[in-house]
């Protein structure tokens, strides 16, 4: 069995996802412990893999000193979950937040642009107070460069499949390179996964497999990775659906609503004030309720309107998103002709999807990042913070990697399990023997397009239970489909993780019999919401006896 | 079709193909020039055009987005 190992590698930090939370980890790794050696390896490049490949608009969860605090924004997160979060994570991000700014912008990786008394430019989107700081600069080079400079090893084009444990501790991971096919054992004292969300979930309405708000590339790998691990995750039955300009899919509603837009329906009324004070400031649960209220009383479909706002507010919207985050946005635009400021903006509603970022769910943490599995560390939107966005990736990323660089430097060279490796080899390659002509498209297509009419509200408990029975035959289908080349074994593995999320989601979807955040999670059968729950998150993990997915009720800590 | 590439411009430095994030690139082996392997797979994020030190990668959105 030795020899079937290609290639062992080994180091002291391995983290999984060059994104956003993982080059910032690698660089406070460096930084923190400099003698200690880091991997960083991303399916794509670290210089372009992640959400935000193009950079970012803003930086949308900042408590900027004599504009905001810290006790608003735990409350702002708190109305968002309606107290279904880890307090203490959010007070975290909030604490840390101003420092990551100031260090982004010392080390030039991005700028926040002033106003003329030289404040920087901070609008309001939570719930209570302003925490979104305008953000620009290609933020991801940059990044990259940096840990190049501080001599983190990077690895490009690399996938890790599954997390090496010995004795319930992480101890490395099978990496496996989707273009050369090359697979690689990494052992590790410590391993930080920043693989991003779901954003690969449900199929969207434009019916392009590809066209999702979150990144696509982000399959819900560092959930399976952590799960599969015996990590716990929580909050998966929370569903994330958010207005969207229709067919791009792309981020729109936080820029355009913090500068003002309005959502308006097909008679022009600003409909969201029927169903919240806050309006367009209203928790996404609301917002996404009433969205699917007026559309199913006809009164769809949905527009932004962004024509009352100044020329400066527009030329302030298009420069964000279009030289900042989303550059094709504009290309988009021009070819449907319409021009933000004079039209209305028409909308669709994407998702559902799983992110930590915009929305509660994911993989479970504590104050040092730390999942329920020693020695492995979750950071970004695969980490349940706490609708974390940018800023929880960056703050969780730094604490993560300062305490895996505390904790490792006692610890032993660590002993991997070959049978553990064996096995998992054989899982990866699998798909290349396979004798079916399925591709991996297909049986993608196939699953996606159930995802939102399984668990998009209003939900019922017997179209929860089909689902699992639709889910139990995409388990069987797998096995069939066959890969011709390492992309396509790529693939297979996302959807074996896309398969993971949709149970885990219907699983905790069964399991919260309430209703809870408006439509991210509204059942037909429990339409009430149940005091009992508001304490509780849902928590899902294997069974470290029957390998079954399993549910649990979890208190949620006190603040 | 994610990348069109004008082959006049086009000086075959591949780093469109290094930097894609959905690995929908490949270069073509007789051209030497970049080509869609995999466009379905493309979210239009435009690191393409933007990597491309020539202004030669221009991006095509996929017929169902436009």
């Amino acid at each position: 069995m030795q020899n079937t190992l290609s290639e062992v590698i080994s180091t002291d930090i391995l983290i999984i996802g060059g994104g956003t939370a993982g080059p910032m980890a690698a660089l406070k790794a460096k930084k923190s412990h400099p003698d200690l050696e880091v991997l960083l390896i991303d399916k794509a490049t670290v210089r372009r893999g992640g959400s935000i490949c193009r950079g970012m608009d803003a930086y949308n969860n900042v408590v900027v000193p004599g504009i905001a605090t810290v006790e608003d924004y735990v409350e702002s997160i708190r109305m968002m979950t309606d107290g279904i979060f880890d307090a203490k994570l959010a007070q975290i991000t909030a604490e840390h937040s101003f420092t990551i700014l100031k260090e982004l912008e010392t080390w030039g990786v991005a700028e926040f642009p002033k106003d003329a008394n030289g404040e920087y430019l901070v609008s309001q989107f939570h719930p209570k107070g302003k925490f979104l700081a305008e953000m620009r600069g290609d933020i991801k080079p940059k990044m990259e460069q940096l840990v190049q400079e501080q001599g983190v090893r990077i690895l490009n084009r690399t996938m890790a499949t599954k997390i090496l444990t010995n004795n319930g501790r992480a101890v490395g991971a099978t990496l496996f390179n989707i273009r050369t096919g090359e697979f690689t054992v990494c052992k590790a004292k410590a391993v930080i996964i920043c693989a991003g969300g779901q954003g690969r979930f449900a199929l969207p309405d434009s019916g392009y497999l590809f066209g999702t708000f979150d990144c696509p590339y982000n399959a819900g790998d560092g959930f399976s990775l952590v799960y599969h691990a015996g990590g716990e995750l929580r909050n998966m039955e929370y569903m994330s659906m958010s207005p969207m300009v229709k067919d791009y899919e792309g981020p729109g509603h936080s820029t355009f609503t913090r500068h003002g837009a309005y959502l308006v329906n097909v008679i022009g009324e600003r409909f969201l004030l029927k169903y919240s004070h806050l309006a367009e400031k209203a928790p996404a649960g609301i917002r996404s309720k009433a969205m699917h209220t007026e559309i199913a009383e006809g009164r769809g479909p949905i527009y932004y309107d962004l024509r009352h706002l100044s020329p400066e507010t527009i030329e302030m919207i298009k420069e964000g998103i279009f030289a900042a985050e989303r550059p094709t946005e504009k290309e988009f635009f021009e070819l449907k002709g319409i021009d933000i400021g004079q039209d209305l903006v028409e909308l669709t509603l994407c998702g559902p999807n799983l992110c930590g970022g915009h929305a509660p769910s994911g993989v479970v943490i504590n104050e040092y990042g730390e999942t329920t599995v020693p020695g492995l560390y979750a950071a970004g939107d695969v980490a349940s913070s706490g609708w974390g966005f940018v800023g929880a990736a960056w703050v969780f990323g730094t604490l993560a990697a300062e305490h895996a660089g505390q904790t490792v430097g006692d610890l032993p060279e660590p002993t991997v399990d070959l049978q553990q490796i064996e096995t998992e080899k054989q899982r990866i390659f699998a798909s290349f023997e396979h004798q079916s002509e399925i591709e991996p498209e297909e049986l993608e297509y196939k699953i996606r397009r159930m995802v939102k009419p399984s668990l998009a509200s209003p939900k019922t408990g017997p179209r929860l239970t089909i689902a699992l029975q639709y889910i139990e035959q995409f388990r069987r289908d797998i096995e069939k489909v066959r890969a011709q080349d390492y992309h396509q074994v790529m693939k297979v593995l996302e959807i074996a993780a896309i398969i993971d999320s949709f149970e885990m989601s219907v699983k905790a979807s069964l399991a919260r019999t309430e209703s809870r955040w408006g439509y991210a999670h509204y059942r037909v059968d429990y339409p009430e919401q149940d005091a009992s729950w508001g304490k509780n998150f849902v928590v899902i993990n294997k069974d470290t006896v029957t390998g079954e997915m399993i549910t649990r009720k979890k208190l949620v800590p006190g603040y | 079709m994610p990348i069109k590439v004008d082959v006049k411009k086009c000086i075959g430095c591949s780093r469109c193909v290094r930097e894609c994030p959905g690995d929908v690139l490949c270069m073509d082996p007789k051209t030497k020039r970049p080509i869609n392997k995999y466009k379905n797979d493309c979210w239009y994020c435009g690191v393409c055009v933007i990597e491309c030190p020539v202004g030669a990668a221009e991006m095509e959105f996929p017929i169902l987005i436009v």
